[in-house]
């Protein structure tokens, strides 16, 4: 059933007299606007490596806000398509569940596609590529380390004793309370805003997985059908790979999916520090079998 | 120094101290994905490609502002700790000799004694509260962004009220 349907069972008589007034109101707010342009500034980071020695410089662009879309990613489009072609960016979706279009609008990572442009005409919005990465072309950054470190933690369901052949034979049955702690995990789409909103991340992408890619580790940890929890735990004995998060908490703060990578970590910190307990009573309890 | 006590008791009960720092994912990762990341470093290092900007246009958020400041107050509250004894040993009269000279000094001496004071009342106030909102985030406790926020103007707030207290003692 359609909205306008609904809204006519529930007010038989004033629907048709409402839908006028708001389709009336909205033409005359049309037609006063159309008169006054409302012109945004946005200053976009550059750089062009077709050029030699091209230093990184900020491009301001005027955009009016009447004739374009409501979100930063609609105002990005307009200018490439009507003034600057050359103005390079990832984009795919526009509804914020690609994570192509994830850059650091007014100082705050975020997906251009889910933020609001800043209607406020007076301030101009600044636009970066997500920081302190590498920069492929203007607002696109390399995103392979980021992408060789979600490989890293092997982010696919892996079981112990099987073989080649036993693959497809059976179903692997979750009950619904283990089904419902993958809630707030599955739903990443890897747009790295998180993790590169993350301090430790831009002095230690090297060494430390960062939110992003931890959190989906904790989500496989986890997953009541996976046999390699203990092993996947060990892979984060070290003192960089999660053991850098300081619980700074900006990765919460950033994601536009409304995720908590840093709840996340908080929990695989806390497995690491009982599995070790276990792993060490289970030492213990040999020890003293055998003697 | 709640860093350099904690670094140096895990690797004694690690059991083996193989200095402090190493480079890349420890060698059992996933191969494939260790050769992706040499790749990656080598390319960009070749391409000369400019690191996109962080600190400097990062937006000003509670979460990393109270992080920054829970270190630099935790370097102010160490360094009495290792400058203090240092100049003590080439210091040829006793503390009290030293602070009833800073006082002589005419308008500035005991503005600065308290400034001091200030500085290490606040810095002690701060990083004890903050460090028991930490100690519960190692205990999964206040993790929702809103409970982050809450404790964090709260820890604001009490540490200025602790100092308060502190500087009347």
């Amino acid at each position: 059933m359609s909205s306008r349907s609904l809204a006519k069972l529930l007010h038989p008589k004033s629907a048709g007299l409402q839908f006028l007034q708001t389709r009336c109101a909205k033409t005359a707010a049309a037609a006063v606007s159309a008169k006054q342009p409302r012109i945004k500034k946005f200053a976009i980071y550059r750089w062009d490596p077709e050029k030699k020695g091209d230093k990184p410089k900020l491009q301001t662009y005027e955009v009016d806000l009447n004739a374009c879309g409501p979100m930063v990613l609609d105002a990005l489009i307009k200018i490439k398509n009507e003034i600057d072609p050359t103005l390079t960016f990832r984009r795919s979706c526009r509804e914020g569940i690609c994570g192509s279009c994830a850059m650091n609008v007014a100082g705050g990572n975020t997906l251009a596609c889910l933020c609001k442009i800043d209607t406020n005409t007076s301030k101009t919005t600044k636009i970066y590529p997500l920081p302190h990465m590498y920069v492929v072309k203007d607002l696109v950054p390399d995103m392979n380390n980021f992408y060789a470190q979600y490989r890293a933690i092997e982010p696919y369901l892996k079981k112990k004793n099987m073989t080649e052949a036993d693959i497809g034979k059976k179903q692997y049955l979750q009950n619904m309370q283990d089904r419902a702690k993958l809630d707030g995990l599955y739903e990443c789409i890897l747009c790295a805003c998180c993790s590169t909103s993350c301090p430790s991340y831009w002095w230690n992408s090297d060494k430390y997985l960062g939110p992003a890619v931890l959190m989906q580790a904790y989500r496989w940890m986890i997953d009541s059908r996976d046999d390699f929890t203990k092993e996947r735990l060990a892979m984060m004995e070290d003192r960089f790979t999660v053991y850098r998060c300081h619980t700074i908490m900006n990765c919460t703060k950033a994601c536009p999916k409304g995720l908590n990578p840093g709840k996340a970590i908080g929990e695989i910190k806390k497995m690491l520090a009982l599995y070790n307990a276990k792993e060490a009573a289970k030492v213990a309890e040999k020890s003293s079998l055998s003697a | 120094m709640a860093f350099v006590c904690r670094h140096f008791a895990k690797e004694l009960l690690r059991g083996s101290y193989n200095g402090l720092y190493t480079r890349g994912l420890p060698a059992s990762s996933n191969a494939k994905a260790i050769k992706e990341m040499n790749v990656y470093w080598e390319n960009n290092r070749k391409k000369d490609r400019p690191i996109s900007p962080h600190v400097s246009i990062f937006q000003t958020q509670l979460t990393w502002t109270l992080s920054v400041t829970h270190r630099m107050t935790g370097i102010i509250l160490t360094a009495p700790f290792i400058v203090g004894p240092i100049a003590y040993l080439f210091a040829s009269k006793d503390f009290g000799t030293y602070l009833n000279m800073m006082k002589s000094v005419p308008t500035f001496g005991e503005p600065l004694i308290q400034m001091v004071k200030f500085a290490l009342a606040l810095s002690f106030s701060f990083h004890l509260l903050n460090g028991v909102r930490h100690l519960a985030w190692d205990a999964m406790y206040g993790f929702e962004l809103s409970t982050v926020y809450k404790t964090g103007y709260a820890v604001l707030g009490l540490s200025i009220i602790f100092t308060m207290v502190l500087m009347f003692i």
